[in-house]
């Protein structure tokens, strides 16, 4: 869990961080965070698909270790 | 940090690899038009420099990667925070980098394939290397180098061959004085590719021999820098300056010319064997280094967990980061350098050294005023934990 | 490991060799396109391959190659309208001939070259020729013997002859580019044009007799300004023009004999350095010219066993040289005004103070330049015979 809040933390920053180079290079908010989320609209669905199989990927792995933690805990 | 050593040629090849990675792709130094190779080189000696500074500053901490001297240098909220904006700043150039590869694949040979589906696969072979470690990416480089080191050598051999070098483009040499190629240097080229070795700041620990790491990096930086900028000079001669700014990868431009006895044409596989191998490397080094970094930084035991989240930002943001070439493009060669190459790689590492150079001369000079000895051993354990 | 294997099976499935894959039965093989313009559009031809013609069993004994067309108001437009008439979408990745009409030449090639140096399939390793005083539909609708595909007769025509007679001259899309955006050298074109009746051209009765009806022949250079057609080199003047730019690897000149009559100069060796210099102000250039030669025919009474008949036809085919180039020279600055011989680039390179200054008004200061051209020949070879048939034995 730690993992992916992590993750989740540095992503935030660095979506902020790339936001602030489209407005140094002379966007506007609006403008650059339509250009951020566009690519993600008009995906095909053999894309959309490997998206979200990959994030089903990185959530399944730590979850996993935190059931079988817990099921350590009650056999104990 | 991982329990892993990395040999003096295995470090050499790696800077070699990355510093041709993507500097061989985009057109760099262009604004010096046939002086390019010229801004290259000074580049370079700006790169020395900065190399200098780097080594610097493992001198002074050998054991321990820059997010954890950061905090010793600038005490421990600075530090860091310090250490999180380079983290963040090297996932940032590692999303660059894997943009670059995917743009360079789509405009010259998967034009219908979706860019999310190329830089998917090649993050997940970087996740894949990023979570076997440090030791054998190097042992990957070794083998691959000799790859790309044999391509090189055939593709010079086919230039050469084919008789498309007009050495009369380089000219007229500096034609509007120094003062263009300078400038060039100065906004560019010193920092992409050369300032990047920073990046090795965060590899140096790993080192089994501390004694050779200034001497064989300043080899590295110096070789590669010969060759890119030899590479820049066949293509202005190669392409003619004109040429050049038009198009996007010269290199590619440059080997679709070479034509030797009608058939060995179309050589374009070449030049993808030695980007993709290129790219790769410097992906892999970015990645590394901001996995290992966070890994330091929140103090997560297990770095190669960190890997698939981390990637899956790397690739998420790789397609955010811009919406067509042009603009990441120009990011790259005008926005990035001056908010982010020029302090994180030139300004911040050289007040760190000032600061650490003080502080640790104030130290010796209480060490040295010190008259018992036990306390001192305690001092250098403590610092050793 | 088994979380990788996953990944490999499913990206596997999506990823079965491309993402987009066109079979070869899928594609209209495209060796030649022309372009014309009537009206504001583009009529666009493309001469594609029909496989089943070429293939090695034979065919049904239909023509090898068809034309397809299509308008438009850009010429991305008009190919991709050509789909209307074609059950295969066009694929120009091994392009050999590029035909721009004379009267889009006129109004000048910028544009329409545009889309072809953007887009991806295509390669710069084809040749871009003008059609002279005809549509680039007519050259690409003729039948040719030898060749069966007429796209790579003109192909191989133009090196052929570049090679072995050096009045033409291949350009290709990159260096027509390269020229088209440099500030001290003009663009050339080599031309292209039908002869005979061109309606007959097009059927397969052309190549059925021995002397075909129709066919197409390379013409001479076509001149440009910016990126409009100005004018037409003679014969004479583009040898100049390709003796002056350094292109000719092989050619044959014909010098006169002291004594009446002709002998022919076989060229091995051709190399031209060009040299800018500003006097006072002014613009020269310095051609040196070195050449070695053979003696490819002799028609005239000289006896080639003697050093010093040999000196004199090197002196004669010095002279020859020089008066070529010189006017090819003086006409081209005379007539259209215009540096294709990129002596802009010389001054360039050599003085590039000056050349600032210059640059903007370069064509005005292309005609006042004076160029000093010099020759020196070398005959090395005599044939496989001495004297020449004429020449009788004495005794």
């Amino acid at each position: 869990m730690k993992i992916i809040g992590i993750s989740i933390l540095m992503f935030v920053f660095l979506t902020v961080f790339s936001l602030c180079m489209d407005i140094l290079l002379g966007f506007d908010l609006n403008t650059s965070v339509n250009n951020a989320i566009r690519p993600f609209l008009v995906m095909e669905v053999s894309e959309i698909v490997i998206f979200f199989l990959l994030i089903v990927l990185m959530v399944v792995g730590p979850v996993r270790t935190l059931y079988n933690k817990r099921k350590k805990k009650q056999q104990r | 940090m991982e329990k892993a050593k990395i040999s003096a040629y295995q470090l050499f090849i790696l800077i070699v690899l990355f510093e041709l990675g993507s500097a061989l792709l985009v057109p760099i130094a262009i604004e010096a038009k046939q002086d390019a190779w010229l801004a290259i080189l000074i580049g370079m000696v700006g790169g020395f420099c900065l190399y200098l500074v780097y080594h610097g500053l493992y001198s002074y901490y050998p054991d321990i990667p820059p997010t954890e001297y950061l905090q010793k240098i600038m005490g421990s909220f600075l530090g860091k925070i310090l250490a999180f904006i380079y983290v963040l700043y090297f996932i940032y150039l590692s999303a660059r980098v894997l943009r670059d590869f995917g743009e360079m694949l789509i405009t010259s040979f998967y034009w219908d394939t979706p860019l999310f589906i190329l830089n998917t696969l090649m993050a997940l072979l970087v996740i894949y290397t990023v979570r076997k470690g440090i030791e054998v990416l190097a042992r990957t480089s070794e083998l691959l180098f000799v790859l790309i080191f044999l391509l090189g050598i055939s593709v010079l051999f086919l230039i050469v061959v084919s008789g498309i070098i007009q050495i009369s483009n380089l000219k007229p040499v500096l034609e509007e004085g120094i003062k263009p190629v300078l400038k060039t240097t100065f906004t560019q080229t010193l920092y992409f590719p050369f300032g990047e070795v920073i990046i090795f700041a965060m590899i140096l620990p790993y080192l089994n021999r501390p004694a050779k790491v200034k001497q064989i990096g300043l080899l590295a930086i110096g070789f590669s820098g010969l060759i890119l900028a030899s590479v820049m000079a066949i293509n202005v001669s190669v392409l003619d300056v004109n040429n050049i700014t038009r198009s996007p990868f010269p290199l590619l431009s440059t080997i679709q010319t070479i034509e030797v006895a009608g058939f060995l044409e179309r050589l374009d596989v070449y030049f993808i064997l030695i980007t993709v191998i290129g790219v790769f490397f410097k992906m892999c080094l970015f990645f590394y280094a901001s996995v290992v970094g966070t890994a330091n930084l929140f103090k997560v035991k297990e770095s190669a967990r960190l890997a698939f989240p981390l990637g899956l930002a790397i690739l998420i943001l790789s397609i955010t980061i811009a919406s067509n070439y042009s603009e990441h493009i120009k990011e790259g060669l005008h926005v990035i350098t001056l908010y982010l190459h020029l302090p994180l790689q030139v300004i911040i590492p050289s007040l760190l050294l000032l600061i650490a150079f003080i502080k640790n001369k104030k130290k010796k000079r209480k060490q040295s005023k010190n008259l018992f000895p036990k306390r001192k051993y305690r001092l250098v354990e403590r610092d050793k934990k | 490991m088994k979380k990788g294997i996953f990944i490999l099976l499913i990206l596997s499935i999506f990823l079965t060799g491309c993402w987009n894959r066109r079979e070869l039965n899928e594609l209209g093989i495209t060796l030649a396109i022309g372009i014309d313009k009537s009206d504001d559009e583009y009529l666009v031809s493309a001469q594609v391959v029909v496989p089943s013609e070429v293939s090695m069993k034979g065919g049904t004994g239909a023509t090898p190659v068809t034309l397809i067309k299509g308008r438009g108001e850009t010429v991305y437009e008009a190919i991709r309208k050509m789909t209307k008439g074609m059950s295969r979408k066009i694929y120009p990745g091994h392009l050999r001939m590029l035909i721009i009409s004379e009267s889009l030449a006129k109004e000048g090639i910028g544009d329409p070259l545009d889309l072809i140096s953007r887009d991806w399939e295509l390669r710069s390793d084809f040749y871009v020729a003008v059609a002279r005083d005809a549509t680039a539909e007519q050259i690409l609708n003729v039948q040719t013997p030898l060749e069966t595909i007429p796209a790579n007769k003109m192909f191989s025509t133009l090196k052929v002859s570049e090679e072995n007679w050096a009045a033409t001259v291949g350009v290709t899309l990159d260096q027509l580019i390269t020229d088209l955006r440099s500030d001290g050298k003009e663009a050339v074109l080599t031309g292209i044009l039908v002869t005979g009746n061109s309606e007959i051209g097009s059927s397969k009765q052309n190549v059925e007799t021995i002397t075909p009806a129709t066919s197409i022949k390379l013409d001479d250079l076509a001149v440009f300004k910016e990126d409009k057609l100005v004018g037409w080199l003679t014969e004479d003047e583009s040898r100049g023009y390709n003796g002056i730019v350094n292109q000719v690897k092989n050619t044959v000149g014909t010098v006169s004999c002291p004594e009446g009559g002709k002998a022919d100069i076989e060229v091995l060796h051709f190399k031209t350095k060009v040299k800018g210099i500003v006097k006072n102000g002014s613009p020269e250039v310095d051609l040196q010219v070195n050449i070695e030669a053979n003696v490819g025919a002799v028609e005239c009474r000289i006896d080639l066993t003697k050093p010093e008949s040999i000196k004199i036809l090197e002196k004669a085919y010095e002279k020859a040289v020089e008066e070529t180039i010189n006017h090819s020279i003086i006409s081209v600055q005379e007539k259209y005004e215009t540096d294709i011989f990129g002596f802009g680039n010389a001054i360039h390179r050599s003085n590039p103070k000056e050349w600032k200054t210059m640059k903007k008004q370069w064509n005005q200061h292309f005609t006042d330049l004076a160029a000093n051209v010099k020759v020196d020949v070398k005959i090395l070879k005599t044939g496989t015979v001495n004297n020449s048939v004429v020449v009788k034995r004495k005794d």
